[in-house]
């Protein structure tokens, strides 16, 4: 779904796998609910300026019973029962088979390393991945904290000394996408870019028969 | 003093189960507490919830005590948070029933 | 004796002597919070500076302005500086200066301990602005995450200034925390009910006991990341069983409830000029105060949201997200018991409304982003983009500055005397709010567009370009509305008319008394019977400057002040506060020193300071007290109360137990610590644990024990009169004390393996140490007490020095019992 002005290299509006636009999708739903609290709460600041009839006087039972607390309770709930619904979906259960690459952060470069037909292979600043299916990306750190974000494609994972973290993306087209590290690490934190490249079928093929070269 | 620490029951039951439900679920991780099954969750899963369970009916008790305190300023900081306790105990909890364990 | 020689008397009594002499003595809770405040404000100055040398980084892509290196070390003082340098001690300025006014009272309870809290800012702000102009400043992010932050990615001292001088700045934050909790809930006019109190005292209330909770585990993290640093401690370093998510836990822990912490006073300024612009009184008193109470609980349970990209299980994360989303329900009450305050009301625009409709605007929509980060897939794709910079200041400027610069303008002719020059303060208002919604509301969408945080610079093809450069231009926008609005106070304080009293007609006591306000606040105490007195009773100011209230006496050069029973509001005895003094910045000065030999790397010479502060504490303490009985003392209205030091529950007992309640969560948050890296960190079990010291630790236990028994036989024989007897005892207690410091020592270089082994050694050494500070802290206490009978400062109605040694005495005999469990129990139960 590209909306006018959400496009661009690293937007998380113009999606392109199933796990950003779930939540783009969870964004503009809550964007929409936003915007008719805040309508509602300015209505209110205004009307009290105005000269009127007031029907509500002394009405603590209804600003403080319904409006301050049924209210926004209602709301909150709904909301947190459909986004704990959504993120379970996006959970990387383990499933045999899954395509799974390791990405590791480095100041300030990334690698990454997937089984290929014949060896392993290993990229620094791209990673390969086929288009229509879902990869896990095992995420590590090989020095600070790091964090591993495609934002066309999903949420981001951070890379964390010590531990390995494992993010499920998943791109529904062929493309190049921009990846950035998230998470503040040193020096050159800004420059500390990579890329996913999603193939084709035959394209994938090919790359795990020749390793990218 | 005291009168807060008696207003403010419903919270620190809240704030008791709280962090028993999360401490709970980290040590069931980290020790594969997850690998028993029964009836159709993990026996992990049935244990947390239960305590849920029995950490809204302790809420409802809060409430119940504080409903039977005196008329005045005290009665009515404890019901309101004995209430605000009990609906915080039941809605952190409900990932109990939708999220994945570990 | 008529009103202007009593005002004579009770100035000779309360005031500061002019001059540099009285800069360095005072006391005065009106000297050291409008210090506070002023000093805030000159912080908030140079990190607004800082912002605006971020906004013309960020102005255009591939911007050559600062480099990486520079752009660092700006963006993570910009941060530390408004929080900790800025919002905190600006609202604790408000609270020392209003909260005694409010409450009818003429002082906070620790005069001196506010006035060290003072210096110590004063003095670690100078540290942290120093190393910034060095060149040497922190460059890491304000939560200085590990592993960056350790020793082998952040090499140079800068992380260390962080670390040492924000410790010494949230020493003030802990003294003005203790300080407020013990002043509202015993230095109140007689017959305030907590229910009676102004909304503004239960805000701080609230505020304050969350500080005693958050503070803790942050400084517990500086404290083992500076260990780690300088002696390779490894709590945070995974290869030897640390972890760099307990450095995030401790951090966030504090971090978040430092967000309400920020937020609630401002809203009792909120709860404090709304109701007096709309000329009625607030809606819903008890369910606003229910909602704090809820709202203070809640906020300890929202830490993990910072961390919901950490690999944290999903049932985890789904907790922290309910208790995130749950904490908007009392934000939304407060909100809507405001408008319908309004409604109730006849609401006028003054500027301080002005403020506040500013206020509602920018709040509500920072809540609303709130509501959003909470939500787990959301938060993904947001975390550490510009959307999260856009909400935060959203939140911090909406819910912070807004209300502040309301309370500004509401109590300025409080302050100056003086009422306000025309016109300068509504376009402040407007170049403040157009500039700051021009600045941020575009960062919403530069985040969803995928900018993310703390990068230097971007490049023109991420569609980024314009949305920064209009952020910018609005950023210099609202730079000039905050300079406007100084201009403005300037002048008013310079050059405007005399402003009349109780310009707003409010019904707080603040506004009881003349303006600007004298140093011992009332001429006498007044009696409370309701919200609002100054509703009740118009001339209530007049009656209490002619001595018609309690202790209108100025007698002994004493600074007299009511307590009060902390619930129903009941006379129970007068405070004799202690005066000037040279101690409070002299003990700073040599706080300052232990913290630069630390950071210098001069570890053994910080010992030097640390015995210097230990003997000033001792004076600090001996300054205190008296030599006679006093008995019961006439106090007005023909009524007799105790003085303090006769009476039960005095402010020092207050002061010990408030003071505990934040050792022990600190203690509490080393034993989070010692159990999450137990069970989550990797490479556990450690390669050695504790072998042998049973028998040792068994000794140890027995002598804190005895410890403890002595110092009760010492205060029974001390209230029976029986001194000697009760000097012995308390020498006994003491010498118990030194055994089990000793005893703890000998298990740590017997028992232990050396600390930078392994994260658990560690934690364990902390641990040893923990409980050999708090033997010796005892020791000291039992061999004060027993000073003091020598010195005749006890007798059968002046023994209550013996409940403090008491209090302290017994946590020691506790944790040591806590600590030998849990050094001792893994070993014994593997």
């Amino acid at each position: 779904m590209i909306v006018g002005g959400c496009g661009g290299p690293l937007s998380t509006l113009d999606t392109a796998g199933p796990a950003s636009s779930d939540v783009a999708t969870l964004w503009w739903v809550m964007l929409s609910g936003a915007a008719m609290l805040t309508l509602l709460v300015l209505t209110l600041l205004l009307l009290a300026f105005s000269p009127r009839n007031r029907p509500f006087k002394n009405g603590g039972r209804l600003w403080i019973c319904w409006l301050g607390v049924a209210m926004p309770s209602a709301v909150l709930t709904a909301l947190l029962g459909y986004a704990l619904i959504l993120g379970e979906g996006s959970i990387a259960e383990p499933v045999p088979g899954r395509v799974t690459v390791e990405a590791t952060g480095h100041q300030w470069y990334w690698t990454f390393r997937q089984p290929g037909s014949n060896s392993v292979i290993a990229t620094r600043g791209v990673l390969h991945i086929p288009v229509g299916q879902p990869v896990d990306v095992r995420v590590g750190s090989a020095d600070v904290i790091h964090s591993f974000w495609v934002p066309r494609l999903g949420g981001k994972m951070d890379a964390i000394p010590g531990q390995i973290n494992i993010l499920r993306i998943q791109a529904d087209r062929s493309g190049v996408f921009e990846g950035q590290c998230a998470e503040f690490c040193g020096l050159n934190h800004a420059t500390n870019r990579f890329r996913v490249v999603a193939h084709d079928e035959r394209d994938w093929a090919r790359f795990q028969q020749e390793g990218g070269r | 003093m005291m009168l807060l620490a008696r207003a403010s029951m419903g919270m620190i039951w809240w704030a008791f189960g709280f962090s028993l439900l999360y401490a709970l679920h980290g040590l069931g991780c980290a020790n594969g507490w997850i690998s028993v099954s029964l009836a159709g969750g993990s026996l992990f899963r049935w244990i947390l919830v239960g305590i849920w369970l029995v950490l809204g009916f302790g809420g409802a008790i809060v409430i119940r005590r504080a409903w039977i305190m005196p008329v005045g300023f005290e009665r009515s900081l404890a019901v309101a948070c004995g209430i605000a306790g009990f609906f915080g105990t039941a809605l952190t909890g409900t990932p109990l029933m939708v999220s994945s364990t570990c | 004796m008529n009103a202007l020689r009593h005002h004579r008397a009770l100035t000779e009594i309360w005031g500061t002597p002019r001059g540099w002499r009285g800069t360095m003595i005072s006391v005065n809770h009106s000297d050291i919070g409008k210090r506070f405040i002023l000093a805030a404000f000159a912080f908030f100055a140079i990190g607004g500076v800082l912002a605006m040398l971020i906004r013309a980084q960020l102005a255009t892509p591939d911007s050559a302005f600062v480099g990486p290196a520079i752009y660092n070390q700006l963006f993570t003082m910009h941060g530390s500086i408004m929080m900790f340098l800025f919002a905190i001690p600006m609202f604790e300025g408000l609270a020392l200066y209003l909260l005694p006014k409010m409450l009818g009272s003429r002082d906070m309870a620790f005069p001196r301990l506010s006035a060290y809290g003072w210096w110590c800012y004063l003095f670690g702000g100078t540290i942290l602005i120093a190393a910034l102009v060095l060149g040497v400043a922190p460059d890491g992010g304000w939560f200085m995450y590990t592993p960056l932050s350790s020793k082998i990615y952040t090499p140079g001292i800068n992380a260390d200034v962080w670390l040492l001088g924000i410790t010494f700045v949230e020493i003030s934050a802990m003294a003005a925390a203790i300080e407020i909790c013990v002043s509202i809930l015993k230095l109140r006019a007689p017959g305030m009910r907590l229910d009676r109190m102004p909304p503004f005292a239960w805000y701080l209330l609230i505020t304050a006991m969350m500080m005693i909770v958050a503070f803790p585990p942050l400084i517990l993290g500086s404290i083992l990341l500076e260990l780690e640093r300088a002696f390779d401690w490894p709590f945070f370093d995974p290869a030897h069983g640390g972890s760099p998510l307990l450095w995030q836990h401790l951090f966030w822990l504090f971090g978040h409830p430092e967000v309400y912490i920020i937020f609630l006073p401002a809203a009792g300024v909120v709860s404090t000029v709304l109701p007096v612009m709309a000329r009625t009184q607030i809606l819903g008193y008890g369910a606003i105060v229910a909602a704090l109470i809820a709202l203070a609980f809640l906020s300890f349970g929202l830490w993990v949201h910072h961390m919901f990209t950490t690999g944290i299980p999903h049932m985890a994360l789904g907790f922290f997200s309910a208790a995130s989303a749950l904490v908007a329900v009392p934000t939304a009450l407060q909100i809507f018991a405001w408008i319908g305050t309004l409604w109730n009301g006849r609401p006028e625009l003054k500027l301080p409304m002005l403020y506040l409709l500013g206020f509602f605007l920018v709040f509500v929509l920072g809540g609303l982003t709130g509501v959003m980060l909470a939500m787990v897939p959301f938060d993904g794709q947001a975390h550490d983009s510009y959307f999260v910079v856009a909400h935060l200041h959203y939140v911090l400027v909406g819910g912070f500055i807004f209300p502040m610069m309301a309370g500004a303008y509401y109590w300025l002719p409080h302050f100056s005397g003086r009422s306000r020059v025309p016109r300068l303060g509504e376009a402040a208002f407007w170049m403040i709010l157009v500039g700051f919604n021009l600045t941020f509301f575009l960062m919403h969408l530069t985040g969803l567009l995928g900018m993310p945080r703390r990068i230097y610079t971007y490049t023109d093809d991420m569609g980024w370009t314009w949305l920064n450069l209009l952020s910018s231009v609005g950023s210099f926008v609202m730079a000039f509305g905050f300079a406007l609005f100084a201009l403005d106070v300037g002048l008013q304080i310079a050059l405007s008319r005399r402003s009349r009293r109780n310009p707003w007609g409010a019904g707080t006591l603040e506004w009881a008394m003349p303006i600007p306000a004298p140093a011992y606040n009332f001429a006498s105490q007044p009696e409370v019977a309701d919200r609002d007195p100054l509703s009740g009773d118009p001339l209530l100011a007049l009656k209490l400057a002619r001595g018609e209230g309690y202790l209108a006496q100025a007698r002994h050069g004493w600074r007299e002040t009511m307590a009060v029973d902390s619930s129903s509001g009941a006379i129970d005895h007068v405070v004799i506060l202690p005066g000037n003094s040279r101690l409070p910045i002299v003990t700073a000065a040599v706080t300052g020193c232990f913290f630069l030999s630390v950071l210098m790397g001069y570890y053994w010479m910080a010992l030097l300071p640390v015995m210097a502060v230990i003997g000033l504490g001792w004076r600090w303490a001996w300054a205190l007290g008296s030599r006679a009985d006093v008995g019961p003392m006439a106090i007005g209205k023909g009524q007799t109360a105790l003085v303090h030091r006769e009476a039960a529950g005095g402010p020092a007992w207050w002061g010990s137990i408030f003071l505990l309640v934040a050792d022990s969560v600190l203690l509490a948050s080393l034993l989070f610590g010692y159990a999450f890296l137990w069970v989550v960190a990797p490479n556990w079990p450690p390669p050695q644990t504790i072998d042998g010291g049973l028998g040792v630790a068994i000794m140890t236990a027995l002598s804190g024990s005895a410890a403890v028994f002595l110092a009760r036989r010492s205060e029974a024989s001390g209230r029976q009169g029986s001194l000697g007897m009760a000097g012995q005892t308390a020498i006994g207690a003491a010498c118990a004390h030194g055994a089990s410091a000793i005893g703890l020592l000998v298990i740590g270089i017997t028992a232990l393996p050396p600390p930078s082994n392994h994260a658990y050694a560690a934690v364990a050494w902390v641990l040893l140490a923990y409980g050999i500070l708090h033997a010796l802290v005892a020791l000291l206490c039992a061999a004060f007490v027993r000073a003091r009978i020598g010195g005749g400062y006890i007798s059968a109605r002046r023994f209550r020095e013996f409940e403090i040694t008491r209090l302290f005495g017994d946590y020691s005999g506790m944790v040591i019992l806590i600590i030998l469990l849990c050094l001792f129990m893994p070993s014994i139960a593997l």
